[in-house]
């Protein structure tokens, strides 16, 4: 039986709007703890400390950030780089189109899915050809 | 109230997996003329297939118990006294019965929505957060060749610099063209619509109606991108993109969906043979199904008599 998900489930790197956030405050500068990431967000109202602690706690658990221990506090540090998390949402979309399971969430040029081979395209292109010259043909017929 | 309510709720359910049943049925003869039609006016009337189900059986069980067009619409007849009536149970079990399954299947519905509406919204925020905003779309900076249109009432399109790369001004264009006719149509939406009216519908029926929209929605911003840079420009975008796809896919051993980029490419060149139906037309099926509703008032408040009636007796003997 063909089982569906929903994209929310499956999506290995589904980071919430505040963690995202803190990871951009983590790239801008590294070591930081999270009074030093609050008073970095930029937002219409600035989440509560434990909050934000609560963020850098799921990114630490999720290996998206590293920390040190610094008096009393952790310092934060991204371990994965901004192109890096890019890359593996996009994977993640790349991998749910080929799965026919994000066609509900977002519409694709070109979807990825079933197979076409090379030839396929190729006799596409052919056709598309064809009746570019059967255009011009009327044209100039008409011409 | 309650013994009307679970009256108008059993009734609204048993037309609505009724209805569900016969569309299921007659969908694989009615599917050829969708695809025959103008995608714009195919995406429209096939959501509103599905969603007839749920809609016109709601529309037609409220109009069943509004009291004004009880007296217009149903033949006279007795039980008993000869007052005006609409068909009720007089047990409670029952009422209270045609609450909770209502209850239960409006919240199935309402829950699949929030929940691909909340996965669509935390994806765009997402990627909104990693793109750098251009004029009309949202650059991801990724080697990656792709373009999507991510969001419900105010999508967003991708596109990654990869593809950026290795498409020219005009396919650029093209491929601009066609995402701002998803923005502007809502398809998304539509699909998630659909996705929630198909809800009760079998699996594998639900992912070939999800598909066959999906498909004419694209064929609806193909034929919206070719109005402004021809037929043939659009398909060669099409070709020359799934091309960069399929190369990019190779490393993760996949490919795309060859299949309806044919279709695809086939429709543009033969879109002179697809039928565009008038707004007259559009209004004609209007009234043919508003006609057919009031049509069916008499026979179902006869027939929701007789349901309530055997629904009635089991539902004593549950007492």
């Amino acid at each position: 039986m063909n089982k569906t998900k929903s994209a929310s489930n499956v999506l290995n790197t589904n980071l919430g709007e505040l963690e995202l956030q803190v990871m951009e405050v983590l790239w801008k500068q590294s070591h930081l703890d999270a009074r030093q990431v609050r008073e970095s967000l930029q937002r219409i109202r600035t989440p509560s400390l434990s909050t934000v602690q609560s963020a850098l706690e799921r990114l630490y658990r999720k290996s998206y950030v590293n920390r040190s221990k610094q008096g009393h506090a952790y310092t934060y540090q991204a371990v994965l780089s901004r192109s890096s998390l890019l890359g593996r949402m996009l994977g993640d979309v790349i991998q749910l189109l080929h799965d026919g399971r994000m066609e509900t969430i977002l519409s694709s040029f070109v979807q990825a899915a079933a197979d076409l081979d090379e030839h396929s395209l190729d006799s596409l292109e052919q056709m598309i050809q064809d009746r570019k010259q059967q255009m011009s043909a009327t044209e100039d017929g008409r011409g | 109230m309650i013994s009307t309510l679970g009256s108008l709720a059993l009734v609204w359910l048993g037309l609505w997996c009724a209805l569900t049943v016969v569309l299921r049925l007659i969908y694989p003869g009615l599917r050829p003329l969708f695809m025959r039609l103008h995608p714009d006016n195919a995406t429209s009337l096939l959501l509103l297939f599905w969603a007839a189900p749920a809609l016109l059986s709601l529309m037609v069980a409220v109009m069943l118990y509004s009291p004004l067009l009880n007296g217009l619409l149903i033949s006279p007849h007795c039980h008993g006294n000869c007052l005006e009536h609409t068909p009720q149970t007089s047990a409670l079990s029952v009422a209270l019965l045609g609450i909770g399954l209502v209850t239960v299947v409006v919240g199935g519905l309402l829950f699949s929505f929030i929940r691909h509406w909340w996965s669509g919204i935390q994806m765009m925020r997402g990627f909104e957060a990693l793109a750098v905003p251009k004029a009309g779309y949202q650059l991801l900076d990724s080697p990656s060749p792709l373009v999507f249109t991510l969001g419900w009432w105010n999508p967003q399109v991708f596109i990654s610099r990869g593809l950026l790369h290795q498409c020219n001004e005009h396919q650029l264009a093209v491929i601009l063209g066609h995402e701002q006719a998803h923005r502007e149509r809502r398809d998304n939406l539509r699909l998630l619509l659909l996705q929630v009216f198909c809800l009760f519908l079998p699996s594998r029926v639900r992912q070939e109606v999800i598909h066959d929209l999906q498909l004419l929605c694209e064929q609806a911003c193909d034929f919206y991108a070719a109005k402004t840079h021809g037929e043939i420009a659009v398909a060669e975008t099409l070709v020359h993109v799934g091309r960069l796809v399929k190369e990019a896919a190779r490393p993760h051993s996949m490919a795309f969906n060859g299949g309806d980029l044919a279709l695809r490419v086939r429709a543009l060149l033969d879109h002179k043979a697809r039928t565009v139906l008038s707004r007259w037309q559009m209004l004609a099926v209007g009234m043919v199904i508003s006609l057919a509703m009031i049509l069916v008032l008499d026979p179902l408040h006869h027939g929701a008599e007789w349901m309530m009636a055997v629904l009635d007796n089991t539902g004593f003997h549950l007492h």
